[in-house]
């Protein structure tokens, strides 16, 4: 699953610490989700979605296996 | 895992157990020693471990409370932030699952290595911790199908 998580963030001049702390996540998982190591949970979907005050699906990509 | 991160009254409850318990632990050994001095070898060998175990549990509960107290409550919630963090908890259930699988590797290997030594007692307390890890495995499995 991709994601617009790097992209938003930059955008908003939000730092990865900064976010990570308003989602009361590590660092590091921010960092995993940005690079699209990780995949969130739906509840921590939900909590990035209402951050960026997006829909989940403006924020990460599902793209069906073949 | 031994040490963890939860709220601080939580922690302080743990750490107080682990002292206690190590107490114990360690009075049994020594109280072992004082009136059996006789005792033998192998029993002599299990207090030492008692007393080993017990000091081991009271450091580590030591230890935190000492640390409970010095940490900076912004300090004590970026631990507790990281205790929770999605993607640790999965990576520690992973690392638990291989660690889970290799101890059950190892519990076979050594069943036949004992048995073949001769020793019978120990492989087949091997072959009693496999199954009862395989059963207790059953068991969560039916448990957490309903729960979820």
């Amino acid at each position: 699953m991709q994601n617009r998580l790097e992209e938003l963030r930059r955008q908003r001049g939000i730092t990865q610490e900064a976010l990570a702390a308003a989602l009361e996540v590590s660092r590091q998982t921010i960092g995993s989700l940005e690079n699209g190591r990780y995949n969130p949970s739906v509840q921590l979907a939900f909590k990035i979605a209402r951050y960026f005050a997006m829909g989940i699906e403006d924020i990460f990509i599902y793209e069906e296996e073949v | 895992m031994l040490i963890r991160y939860g709220s601080s009254t939580q922690n302080n409850a743990f750490f107080r157990l682990l002292i206690i318990v190590g107490a114990i632990s360690m009075l049994f050994g020594s109280a072992g020693y004082l009136f059996k001095p006789d005792a033998s070898d192998y029993f002599s060998t299990f207090l030492g471990m008692c007393v080993g175990f017990g000091a081991a549990l009271t450091g580590i509960g030591i230890f935190g409370l000492i640390r409970l107290k010095r940490l900076s409550p912004e300090k004590l919630k970026r631990e507790e932030i990281e205790r929770l963090d999605e993607r640790n908890k999965q990576i520690t259930l992973t690392a638990r699952s291989i660690g889970a699988s290799v101890a059950s590797i190892l519990l076979v290997v050594c069943a036949f290595l004992f048995m073949a030594l001769g020793y019978r007692l120990p492989a087949l307390l091997m072959v009693g911790a496999l199954y009862a890890q395989v059963i207790s495995i059953l068991i969560a499995h039916r448990y957490f199908s309903k729960k979820m």
